[in-house]
């Protein structure tokens, strides 16, 4: 019980500077190997955001070879060795990029990095509770990932280069040496760092249903959680339970690749080899186990972010979250949905058709609970009284972001207009629209927000601002005209268009996407710089609730210690969306009901 | 050098912004706190129907610009292009409509709603009467688009008319290869441990007797212009995709597993260059599945052409078999006759028919 | 009548907050969701499993391949004996684990011992049992990769009968072999009186909950394999 444990050895007050030194941590113990959940947030937020750079980047080269196939940059050939001979990005490298953005976006910054770094960081303040179930568990957690990282960052410096497949890994061509250099040894080392990011998630996912479910503050009943929490815990369900089948299909991966099976081989004759012996195998098989993983993995990426979102919206608009119940409902039936649809991802590969309308049905069935999220959010700005914090235009971006991108799923999910559509620019922009960018946004939305509290200094609001309406501005500027690329056939993954009859009037679009997003890259980089100035120099904060938030987080010191709370956990007597109730802007969770007060 | 000169720009750049904001901070505190920030609010909120009106400007911008370079500028190649179509424009009609409607309320709200120290707020927390209304508008509109789709969905992937012609075709690193069944109707049987690349390069068991006049072509298919065709599609290695994009349709190439998929062209390739006034006007097979190093450049070409033009084709067109054993062509038989070699090309003819006899039982 | 009204708010209140609803410890919690993720793990393999082998025609008969019995004279056809008493030993040590559980909920120190030992015990047999299975197989020319076998129907078999074999009882068989190794750490900290000061023995039905999870799977693993 080791959070009793914590209670006794961390009544400590709030000190309201860093570089305090707190008991007998040292370095190590307090910066490395933590098992504070703030701490331990952080990490994962860190962590994510160098991914996040450096996945950043690599969309930035490979974007140079789409908009300027035709240019030479001497400087490439000098970061790049042999992969720029004559400083033109090769085929194996543009691959290679492409695969590895894909990997390290959705698992390593929108998966860790968001999830990571909210649930550590939210779960125990907002539940009222001193830190997780198992601080231990929670830390090896990080060093799961950490491992993972270095173990995904090792296999881009292997001869063969990194895995180039594409993030969705499809055998044969993942399982066949010979098929493509990056399928060598660099496949074996993307599978080993996926293994060891499905643990880290499972310890992650464990931990933060088991802490949610039993380590609430006394009066903190289910239905008194903020919708951050509620999304957070969904989330964790659906990690722990979609993960570990994809790990099944990852160990048959290793199995087909290294000790001659055949679970997803057959009749295969590699040009150059010969036939293969193998028989018997399914290679849809795979695409099954990893959509089982792949679709619910996209909700893991995005419900944090909608939750989050919902939390800041409310606070900024001064008003409660329209049908606190509407949204719970709606959470837990993208939650189920979410297990439900993922062959959507494989109607043209010969899907029994009557199946592929079961799925369509499924998948068109998501968007009646997302349309209502998104209808909440709008009524929740009503008659609002809205503050334009840069966690709120990032919040709001989202919503807007989110409707583009879930209505072109209307689309994708109609295997009829799928038959067209797949694999083309069209799902590239849906995709990045409705989880890529959309999650960012609540990500972004997350770290303005609660800054303050992880920190106690304040992030530059001019910074903020421009940082907002430049990437808001971008990503529209760089997915919108790729719609109409997916609507001219031009399929995802090419290297080149230039042979293509189809598909060459676009070089022009493709020049101008590739500056848009070359000047958003830079513009996080201003973000980058806000944060880590921020963190040593910011403005302090002197408001222990600066956003006049109801929840309870903010009844924290400024600067909370291991242990969250100096005293006694408040009690919880409300929701946490008193806000503007019988004319009183802000009611906190830890506040009794009034004896006039009425109920909602 | 001049990428140090652009790094240094942008440093500066970043470099200005930077100090600009810090400055904006430290005036705001001379200012007011407060005050700014609420200048700041209502900065912002303009900005978000500044935001909305030039986004809907961009949109119509870029519809000028780039919807004439997509498929929808022309009529659809293929019958089912044109049901394809049809749905494009339903689905558009609907979430158009949506789209517009919520992203102006979201920002006309966002500027409306912004902070106003007289406002006071509406505590509003839940309506059954609205949840119920925007749960079933959502449930029913989608319904009528799932039944819309699903009709096309069985006429797409249903089966191919009694008169299509068939063709075979197989997706290798990083090519296509088309086989026609030849005279008789029938394809041969094959089978990958028989696939030799320069002579028999997806694998036909030559002595089953259907597979002596099948014909193989690479890249280039010929279709017949208003004749339906379904294509039986494999893979000889990974996974590819037979995308074609001027009909809008594609179907993985699986190895192991054959899938199919059938398409009525409606103009020959002269025809749709007149239509597109591009004299180079193709249509293309792209390969639409992540497939190796080479995927961007596998490219594959459908001719379709009229059926005399096609005919002729064909007759021009010789058996595989041939390719892989001359001594056997009739052609070839009778210049070997010639020079006496009777004997030996009956002998090179034998051999093939034993060596591929088990491996026929063994599979197929 | 009064009776269920208190009930129902005793009920309420468990999912209030400040104690955990049905009175279950978070380790507990997270051991739950653990074996669902587990679940899916093995769910995957075995639907896996089940899709390669209903697609493939034919497959080998299990009563012709899993005949032997260690030394027994060579020939002897003794059809999933062997493996009936594999199955048997951990059933039984299922049973023990339960009075290891149920002694510790008396704070039985000595039941918990000779309980888990048996338990251990159980599980070791188990193993061994495997390791000879495996060994037998691998020298009649099974192994991943090799299918000495032929289907039931006399035509030559794929190989993923054996794949799927030694890759799911392989992993099954790492998984009792985890719960051997945790059995044998939770009773060195019997032994060494951890749970006494802790004053229960919660640890005890943890490592329970995981060694009945294995003991069910086995079932799947044997009637997939074995008796289909
Ligand atoms: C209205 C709800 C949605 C529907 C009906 C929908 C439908 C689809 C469909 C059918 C595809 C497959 C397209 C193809 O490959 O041909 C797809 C792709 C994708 N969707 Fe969605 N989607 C929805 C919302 C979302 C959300 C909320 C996310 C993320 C948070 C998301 C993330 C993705 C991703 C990542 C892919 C691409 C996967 C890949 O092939 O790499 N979608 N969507
Ligand atoms: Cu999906
Ligand atoms: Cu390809």
């Amino acid at each position: 019980m080791s959070h009793e444990a914590a209670l006794h050895t961390h009544e400590s007050h709030g000190h309201d500077d860093h570089g305090h030194h707190e008991h007998h941590d040292t370095f190590l113990t307090k910066y490395v190997f933590s098992q504070d959940h703030k701490m331990i947030a952080k990490q994962f937020l860190i962590t994510g955001m160098v991914w996040a750079v450096l996945g950043g980047l690599m969309s930035v080269l490979f974007r140079l070879q789409l908009g300027y196939p035709e240019a030479s940059f001497p400087w490439l050939e000098s970061i790049l060795g042999k992969w720029a001979k004559g400083g033109q990005i090769t085929p194996e490298a543009y691959y290679a990029l492409v695969t590895t953005h894909g990997t390290v976006l959705v698992f390593f910054v929108l998966t860790a990095g968001l999830s990571g770094t909210f649930a550590n960081f939210l779960i125990p303040l907002q539940i009222g509770a001193r830190d997780m179930a198992s601080p231990f568990m929670n830390m090896l957690s990080y060093w799961f990932f950490f491992t993972a990282s270095i173990v995904m960052l090792s296999s881009m410096f292997v001869e063969t280069g990194p895995f180039s497949g594409g993030w969705t890994a499809y055998p044969p061509l993942s399982a066949l040496h010979d098929a493509s250099p990056g399928s060598k040894s660099g496949m074996d080392l993307w599978i080993i760092a996926m293994a060891l990011f499905v643990v880290s998630s499972l310890l992650g996912g464990l931990n933060y249903i088991a802490t949610i479910l039993n380590m609430r503050t006394k009066g903190m009943s289910m239905t008194r959680l903020p919708l951050t929490i509620w999304a957070l815990f969904f989330t964790a369900v659906l990690g722990v339970l979609s993960f570990p089948v994809l790990l099944s299909g990852l160990i048959l991966l290793i199995f087909d690749r290294n000790f001659g099976t055949s679970f997803y081989l057959s009749d295969i004759y590699v040009n150059g080899v010969g036939a293969l012996s193998n028989e018997g195998g399914s290679a849809i098989l795979f695409q099954h186990l990893f959509w089982f993983l792949g679709h619910p993995e996209v909700y893991i990426i995005l419900l944090p972010a909608m939750g989050m979102v919902s939390e800041i919206m409310s606070v900024n608009s001064r008003k409660p979250i329209f049908g606190y119940m509407a949204m719970l409902g709606s959470l837990f039936a993208i939650a189920v949905l979410a297990f439900l649809v993922w062959a959507h991802h494989m109607f043209v590969t010969g899907l029994n058709p009557f199946l592929g309308s079961v799925f369509v049905l499924l998948t068109l069935l998501i968007a009646v609970p997302s349309a209502i999220k998104v209808f909440n959010w709008l009524t929740t700005l009503w008659r609002g009284n809205i503050r334009f914090t840069p966690g709120m235009l990032f919040a709001i971006g989202f919503v807007s972001l989110f409707i583009s991108g879930g209505l072109t799923g209307i689309w994708l999910g109609n295997a009829a207009l799928d038959i067209h559509l797949h694999d083309s620019y069209f799902v590239i922009a849906h995709f990045h629209i409705v989880m890529g960018v959309a999650s960012m946004f609540g990500m972004f939305a997350g770290v303005y927000h609660w800054f303050p509290k992880m920190y106690g200094r304040h992030l530059n609001n001019s910074l903020g601002y421009i940082h907002f309406w430049v990437t808001m501005a971008g990503a529209y500027l760089i997915f919108w005209p790729m719609h109409y690329q997916g609507l001219a056939g031009m399929p995802r993954r090419y290297f080149d268009f230039s042979i293509w009859e189809s598909f060459k009037q676009f070089a022009d679009l493709n020049r101008f996407i590739s500056t848009v997003a070359m000047i958003v890259f830079a513009t996080q980089i201003l973000f980058l710089i806000n944060f880590f100035y921020s963190i040593f120099k910011g403005r302090k904060v002197t408001d222990p609730n600066p956003w006049k938030s109801n929840t309870l987080e903010w009844t924290t010191p400024i600067n909370p210690g291991h242990g969250n709370w100096p005293g006694e956990i408040p009690e919880v007597h409300r929701w946490p969306y008193d806000y503007g109730k019988d004319g009183v802007d802000f009611i906190p969770q830890d506040v009794p009901v009034g004896e006039h007060e009425s109920s909602h | 050098m001049n990428l140090y000169l652009s790094i240094a720009i942008i440093a500066l750049i970043f470099v200005v912004i930077f100090q600009i904001a810090k400055a904006s901070e430290y005036v705001s505190i001379l200012k007011g706190e407060e005050n700014s920030r609420k200048q700041n609010n209502k900065i912002n909120g303009f900005l978000m129907i500044v935001f909305l009106v030039l986004g809907f400007v961009g949109i119509y911008v870029c519809n000028e610009l780039y919807f004439g370079k997509t498929l929808l500028a022309y009529e659809a190649a293929s019958v089912q292009g044109d049901k394809w179509d049809e749905m494009f424009w339903i689905t558009l009609a609907v979430t158009g409509i949506v789209f517009v409607a919520t992203q102006v309320i979201l920002f006309w709200f966002s500027y409306k709603y912004q902070e106003d120290e007289n406002r006071k707020v509406f505590f509003f927390a839940h309506s059954t009467k609205l949840e119920l209304i925007w749960t079933a508008i959502p449930a029913i509109t989608l319904t009528v688009l799932v039944i819309f789709g699903l009709r096309n969905w069985f006429y797409f992937t249903g089966d191919a008319p009694k008169n299509a012609m068939v063709v075979e075709v197989t997706g290798k690193q990083f090519g296509w290869i088309f086989r026609y069944p030849g005279k008789d109707a029938v394809f041969g049987k094959k089978y990958y441990k028989n696939i030799d690349p320069a002579t028999n390069s997806v694998g036909i068991i030559w002595d089953d007797k259907y597979a002596q006049d099948d014909i193989l072509t690479e890249q280039t298919m010929y279709v017949v212009k208003g004749q339906p065709v379904k294509l039986i599609i494999g893979s000889r290695d990974v996974i590819h995709d037979v995308g074609l994009t001027a009909f809008r349709l594609k179907m993985d190439a699986v190895p192991g597993i054959p899938t199919t998929m059938w398409f009525t062209p409606k103009f020959t390739t002269k025809e749709m260059r007149e239509k597109t006034g591009n004299p180079n006007y193709t249509y293309e097979i792209s390969c639409d599945q992540m497939c190796g190093n080479g995927h961007y450049s596998m490219k594959g070409i459908i001719e379709v052409v009229e059926q005399e033009e096609y005919d002729l084709w064909m007759a021009k067109q010789k058996a595989q078999y041939y390719t892989a054993f001359p001594e056997k062509d009739p052609e070839e038989a009778a210049k070997a006759a010639d020079a006496g070699g009777k004997v030996k090309a009956a002998e090179a003819a034998k051999v093939p028919a034993d060596s591929t006899a088990k491996v026929a039982t063994a599979k197929m | 009548m009064s009776n269920v009204t208190t009930a129902s708010t005793k009920e309420a209140k468990w999912w209030n907050g400040g104690k955990s609803p049905f009175d279950v410890e978070y380790g507990k919690v997270m051991m739950w969701y653990f074996l669902m993720s587990d679940a899916f793990t093995f769910g995957a393999f075995l639907i896996s499993y089940g899709t390669v082998r209903f697609s493939t025609n034919g497959w080998p008969d299990p009563n012709k391949v899993f005949k032997s019995f260690p030394f027994a004279p060579e020939g002897v056809n003794a059809p999933l004996v062997f493996v009936s008493i594999m199955t048997f030993i951990l059933i039984v040590s299922s049973v023990t684990m339960v009075l290891a559980v149920h002694a510790g909920k008396m704070m039985d120190k000595k039941g918990v011992v000779r309980n888990m030992i048996w338990t251990i015990i159980g599980g070791i047999a188990f193993l061994s049992c495997q390791a000879w299975e495996w060994n037998h197989l691998h020298h009649e020319g099974a192994w991943w990769g090799m299918n000495p076998f032929i289907n039931a129907d006399g035509t030559a078999s794929t190989t993923n009968f054996t794949n799927f074999f030694f890759t799911i009882t392989g992993f099954h068989g790492f998984h009792v072999f985890s719960g051997v190794v945790i059995n044998i750490i939770m009773l060195i900290m019997t032994l060494t009186n951890q749970f006494e000061k802790r004053g229960h023995y919660l640890m005890i039905e943890k490592a329970g909950l995981y060694w009945h999870f294995v003991d069910l799977v086995w079932v799947f693993v044997f009637t997939c394999f074995y008796l289909l």
